[in-house]
């Protein structure tokens, strides 16, 4: 390495012992050497002690801008050090253009959200009911089955009641002896209150055909006071069911829930029938109800109105009615409850009855020698089978509007009538001018600053080369 | 423990107490390199600078070539706003009782020599000769590697002695 090179870093003092070593071992040799490091060690003595130490001036000021800027409020600071603060500013500006451009509000979002709200509306209308079922294996369907598998109408089922009708047959149970309570009060001719299917079977087995015949056509027409196909049963009575949710006169049977068939009636005023619509589904949708109709159509006078069925759990009724009322302003309500416990109880009773007078058909079927006489117990025995059939959905039927309480709604959008347009004073119309130039000068930078920030892959290099480059040539100035 | 750390560090760092005890390092410092007139701006914005960005520093470099940094760069952008040239480095006087002619010979050698000087030489020779700063400081505060002031200055020095010599040979 040139030592040369070294000589004023060796009169610094800024080498390394070895260099160091080098250079001495070298200058002992070499008297130009020694000539050369004499030079270097007075002209930087010379500059060292020659340049002007200028005079300080301006400590006082210094000072005093110091600390008048330690105790500057922070208002006064957003102003003075705008760099410092550019976050505040760009805040604020932001904050402004929220204000002014309602780009987050209700603009164009919130009408594609509620267009999205009419298509899920419009879907649930149509699979509601699927999906609802699916959810809720309601508690009807529940009770269905375990009838269904009991009676049926399969040949199977039969054969295996008539094989051990005690271990299958009909449990006394409250509803069957209210029911046999029924049957057994207008028709004094047959055995015990109880003892209906002893009786029956015992007429079967031992009395004449014709006999039995008569008292299996009493029984399955059914006594004056005996529910019928469909019609209300004189037990099951109407009664009102205050707003408060509470019912007058429940009628259950020890031990068993009441089964309600409740009803509700609701007339609502809303600002937009769409929305309102809308609402009422999600409704639906959260008390795992579902919208069972829905119509809209508009009045004479161009009025959107619109109409909905729903079905929502009978445990959720109230809570369905007091969200529906929360749609808009109710202008008409009423709720009605019917306890179709007693009907269930007797349709099941028929039910049961019927099953058994099958089985005795059955079990005469299988001993009949005639053919006339084959031919009238399979007659009658068809007979029956389709009064079981009947009696079964009708049980269903009973069940199913007991589980899902039905709610109307009607839906009417309220008309605005428009004010006549008042004179504006001064104050408003700069007011709203003054928003208006705010809003065009906010949008302005806002679209300046989207072209911008699309546009930056092209700008930002043009405008750094041309920085660089000023640069460039400013130092080399 | 910590607390106390914290409070002796506050106190280190108290901007008031920084410009009382570095104003005069900082302005000679800015002085040479944008002037007297501006030399009071430069350092007054430096040491603004330095109490906003007080946070920053970490203490990894000594507080004197952290100033000096803010002012070398306080004073590019002085020079660049105002378009100013790098003043003529000043001499002061021979003394008395120096050989008269010989001394303002000298002198006079000297300050066109270090006048001469490009940009870059000039600027190591006055952060080492001038300021007593070393190379590490010196290579921190411009921003380049140790090596390169060691060089620059190497070249300087060179320059310097060349000078002196054509000018010495013109005055005989």
């Amino acid at each position: 390495m040139n030592v040369m090179e070294d000589l004023k870093a060796y009169v610094d003092g800024e080498l390394s012992p070895e260099r160091r070593t080098e250079i001495d071992a070298a200058m002992e040799q070499d008297e130009r050497l020694r000539q050369e490091l004499e030079e270097i060690r007075v002209l930087s003595r010379l500059i060292g002690d020659c340049v002007v130490e200028p005079e300080p001036v301006g400590l006082e000021q210094t000072l005093k801008l110091l600390e008048s800027r330690r105790t500057r409020p922070f208002f006064v600071r957003l102003f003075k050090e705008p760099l410092r603060f550019g976050w505040v500013w760009a805040m604020t500006v932001f904050v402004l253009l929220a204000i002014f451009f309602p780009f987050a509000g209700a603009g164009p979002r919130s009408f594609a959200k509620m267009a999205e709200h009419e298509d899920y509306a419009a879907t649930a209308d149509s699979t509601a009911p699927e999906a609802s079922a699916k959810k809720m294996a309601s508690p009807a369907a529940a009770a269905a089955r375990p009838e269904e598998l009991k009676g049926g109408g399969g040949e199977s089922n039969l054969r295996s009641l008539a094989k051990a009708p005690s271990s299958t047959g009909f449990a006394p149970n409250s509803s069957a002896g209210v029911h046999a309570r029924r049957i057994g009060a207008p028709d004094q001719t047959r055995g015990g209150a109880n003892g209906q299917v002893g009786g029956t079977t015992g007429g079967t087995t031992g009395g004449s055909m014709d006999s039995y015949f008569e008292q299996s056509q009493r029984d399955r027409n059914g006594s004056p006071d005996m529910p019928a196909g469909g019609s209300t049963s004189n037990n099951g009575r109407e009664f009102k069911v205050n707003t408060q949710g509470t019912i007058s006169a429940p009628v259950a049977q020890p031990g068993q829930p009441p089964l309600l068939v409740r009803t509700g009636d609701l007339t609502v005023l809303v600002r937009s029938v769409t929305k309102a619509k809308a609402d009422a589904t999600n409704i639906a949708k959260t008390f795992v109800g579902y919208i069972e109709q829905s119509s809209a159509s508009s009045d004479a006078n161009d009025v959107p109105t619109a109409s909905l069925t729903l079905r929502i759990p009978e445990q959720k009724f109230e809570l369905a009615m007091k969200g529906l009322r929360g749609l808009g302003k109710v202008l008409s309500e009423s709720t009605t409850g019917q306890d179709v416990t007693a009907q269930v109880a007797d349709t099941e009773a028929r039910l049961k009855v019927m099953r058994a007078e099958e089985e005795s058909y059955v079990g005469m079927l299988r001993t009949a020698k005639k053919v006339d006489e084959v031919l009238e117990i399979k007659d009658r025995l068809s007979n029956v089978r389709q009064e079981i059939e009947s009696l079964d959905a009708q049980r269903k039927a009973l069940r199913n509007q007991a589980t899902y309480s039905t709610i109307t709604l009607s839906l009417t959008e309220s008309q605005v009538i428009p004010k006549p347009p008042a004179q504006p004073g001064w104050f408003d119309t700069a007011w709203d001018g003054a928003k208006e130039r705010a809003s065009g000068l906010g949008r302005w930078f806002a679209e300046v600053g989207m072209n911008l920030l699309v546009l930056a892959p092209i700008w930002v290099p043009v405008v750094v080369g041309i920085w660089w480059l000023g640069q460039r040539n400013r130092i080399r100035r | 423990m910590q607390a106390v750390q914290e409070e002796s560090m506050r106190r280190v760092l108290d901007i008031a107490e920084i410009a009382k005890q570095h104003y005069t390092l900082v302005y000679r410092f800015c002085a040479r390199r944008v002037g007297v007139d501006a030399a009071q701006d430069a350092a007054q914005e430096t040491f603004l600078t330095a109490q906003r960005v007080m946070t920053n520093f970490r203490g990894e470099s000594t507080l004197r070539t952290w100033l000096l940094g803010i002012a070398h760069n306080e004073c590019r952008r002085v020079s660049r706003n105002r378009s100013l040239h790098a003043p003529a480095i000043e001499l002061v006087d021979a003394p008395d009782n120096a050989p008269f002619e010989q001394m303002v010979v000298d002198r006079h050698a000297l300050s066109e020599a270090l006048n001469k000087l490009s940009p870059e030489h000039r600027e190591v020779v006055l952060l080492h000769e001038v300021e007593g700063l070393s190379y590490d400081e010196a290579a921190e505060i411009i921003g380049v590697p140790a090596g390169t002031v060691k060089s620059r200055l190497h070249h300087a020095f060179l320059n310097l002695r060349k000078s002196l010599q054509e000018y010495s040979g013109g005055v005989r």
